[in-house]
């Protein structure tokens, strides 16, 4: 990427005017966020006296945080999607490389088309898919279950972890694999002994890509589930955003929140992230 | 080597290793859409029976002035989604491909909105555009251009207020994307062109834009199929209001199943979401490969 910048030489005029040009869009474009914040620990009133001002000092209002947290249940959506993204983000890594293992690394006539069959899931737009889901989930008394919620956002982080774990194992040379078959490792072992421990750069890739996927997902909860208790967060939010009315900088407070989380994993993984991003468009 | 093949070629070890993903992805997927296509030839509220009523559910699809008005909104999301997030999003890429300081900061501050739940965004941004306290009135307001303060979220900016919000949320990932393919641009190539004297706009138009036009296909066809199924923002900050001027073809999709519990006719929009997004991502693919020939 620095190479770039050292063959294109820019006059230093044009160099300044598109320095400040980031800088003002940047501010632009963070501005929303850093007046959410301020705003999130005014008095409601104080908010309605003067949307755009700085909050006063003497008058900082962390209990605001303390009721979104505590009073409107953030917490435990916090909690609920918590659960729900670790443990789809488990299962999508254990079915996803077992499908690209056998799709790359064994060998059988129908493994591109197969591998095909499951790329073509990447464009399907979830809500064609949600009626029929619904309509089964309860038949089968899936619906408003932990469990309902993991089976789809687990199938539709498939598509992607596929893709990318295909490519990851392309990578890896036959002769690991030689070399542990000859001394006695079935394939299972191999797989379990070799392959795994070799995938985990990918899979933290994967797993930062699908977590946020599901952390974020708003639709497939929306549909699937019904009760206060067991809301995610997005659907939460979404649930409180009628009733705001005099608690508007809570609701502020509780969006701060919301946003923490996937902020903190991004720069704490962000080049895995963009990796994964940038692998899953690829294909798009 | 006969013991390799026959070690790799178990039948029954491929059998274990691809069944839990080929079992769940066609459950969840490729069933339901077909399912869908079934559902959409009934009449059903999921309390009395379902009747067959033949192609009945499409031919009222067709005649729902507010089905027509949401495939028009999306039509309108989609173009301007492209317009705002292709052309800005090139934009910074080129703008930060060439500068040398501060490039993490500004790749950080256009990227973080992506990562934010749509929950998050629709939530803050229906504040934004909110009339009485919003961000964008008490700004125009401090600043004495209270004439021309709005109802953001109104029948006549709403479309427009909902892609600005989404190219807020976007056009980060897509100068992502063309950041890595500009920088992927081998240094020959460059060089060569220099050395042919383009410069500036001519690298862009004659250089650049050329060698990273398969990374422009592929946001292409994201921002076409995202705008296709284009939910979040318009029920979190509109429910597809006011009057039905933002509604999508997914949230008609989203209120006729859900909310009105009209599951065939939801199904019938459904099944034309899913062969309007085939179409498509099978037209721009056949276009976009033909035109890279050329090159």
């Amino acid at each position: 990427m620095k190479v770039f910048a050292k063959y294109i030489k820019l006059s230093p005029v044009a160099k300044v005017v598109i320095f400040a040009f980031l800088t003002f869009y940047s501010i632009l474009t963070l501005f929303p966020l850093i007046w959410l914040v301020y705003n999130s620990v005014k008095t409601n009133n104080d908010f309605l006296a003067n949307p755009f001002g700085l909050p006063q000092l003497s008058k900082l209002q962390l209990k605001n945080y303390y009721d979104a947290w505590v009073t409107m249940g953030i917490q435990r959506f916090t909690i609920n999607s918590l659960i729900i993204s670790s443990v789809s983000v488990i299962f999508s890594l254990i079915i996803s490389s077992m499908a690209a293992y056998a799709i790359e690394r064994m060998i059988w006539r129908s493994s591109q088309k197969v591998l095909n069959y499951f790329l073509s899931g990447i464009m399907v737009p979830i809500q064609i898919i949600l009626i029929p889901l619904f309509i089964n989930f309860k038949k089968l008394n899936l619906l408003d279950s932990r469990i309902g919620l993991l089976i789809p956002t687990v199938a539709f982080a498939l598509p992607t972890s596929i893709f990318i774990l295909t490519g990851f194992y392309k990578t890896i040379p036959r002769e690991l694999e030689e070399a542990a078959l000859l001394d006695g490792c079935s394939v299972y072992k191999i797989f379990y002994k070799i392959i795994l421990p070799l995938t985990m750069p990918a899979f933290v890739t994967i797993a930062v890509f699908n977590f946020l996927g599901a952390w974020n997902d708003l639709l497939i909860p929306l549909v699937l589930i019904q009760t206060p208790e067991k809301m995610t967060l997005p659907v939460g939010l979404l649930n409180f955003r009628g009733m705001y009315g005099a608690e508007l900088t809570k609701m502020f407070a509780a969006v701060v929140i919301s946003a923490i989380p996937s902020i903190i994993i991004y720069f704490v993984l962000q080049d895995k992230l963009l990796k994964g991003m940038i692998a899953g468009a690829v294909k798009g | 080597m006969k013991q390799l093949e026959k070690a790799f070629g178990n039948k029954l070890a491929i059998a274990i290793f691809i069944a839990p993903a080929l079992i769940l992805f066609t459950l969840v997927i490729p069933l339901p859409i077909l399912h869908s296509f079934y559902m959409s030839l009934f009449k059903w509220d999921m309390l009395s029976t379902m009747t067959y009523v033949g192609f009945e559910n499409y031919k009222e699809l067709f005649s729902d002035g507010i089905f027509l008005s949401s495939i028009w909104h999306t039509i309108e999301i989609t173009v301007l989604s492209l317009i705002f997030q292709v052309t800005l999003g090139l934009f910074l890429a080129l703008c930060i491909v060439n500068i040398t300081k501060g490039r993490k900061y500004f790749q950080n501050a256009f990227f973080i909105p992506n990562i934010l739940s749509s929950a998050v965004i629709g939530i803050l941004w229906f504040f934004v555009y909110n009339y009485d306290f919003g961000l964008i009135n008490s700004i125009l307001k401090s600043i004495g251009l209270d004439s021309l303060q709005q109802e953001w979220l109104s029948q006549k900016y709403v479309i427009l207020a909902l892609s600005i919000t989404t190219c807020w949320q976007w056009v980060g990932y897509h100068m992502i994307l063309y950041i890595a393919a500009i920088s992927g641009i081998s240094q020959d190539i460059i060089e060569a062109a220099i050395v042919d004297g383009a410069q500036g706009l001519k690298m862009v138009t004659k250089i650049i834009i050329p060698q990273i036009r398969p990374v422009l296909r592929v946001s292409i066809v994201l921002i076409i199929t995202g705008s296709l199924k284009y939910f979040d923002m318009a029920w979190i900050m509109t429910e597809g209001g006011p009057d039905f001027a933002s509604e999508t073809i997914a949230t008609y999709i989203y209120r006729t199943a859900f909310n009105k519990l009209q599951y065939g006719l939801g199904s019938a929009a459904s099944t034309f979401l899913f062969v309007v997004s085939i179409l498509v991502t099978v037209l721009i693919n056949k276009f976009a490969a033909k035109r890279e020939e050329v090159y």
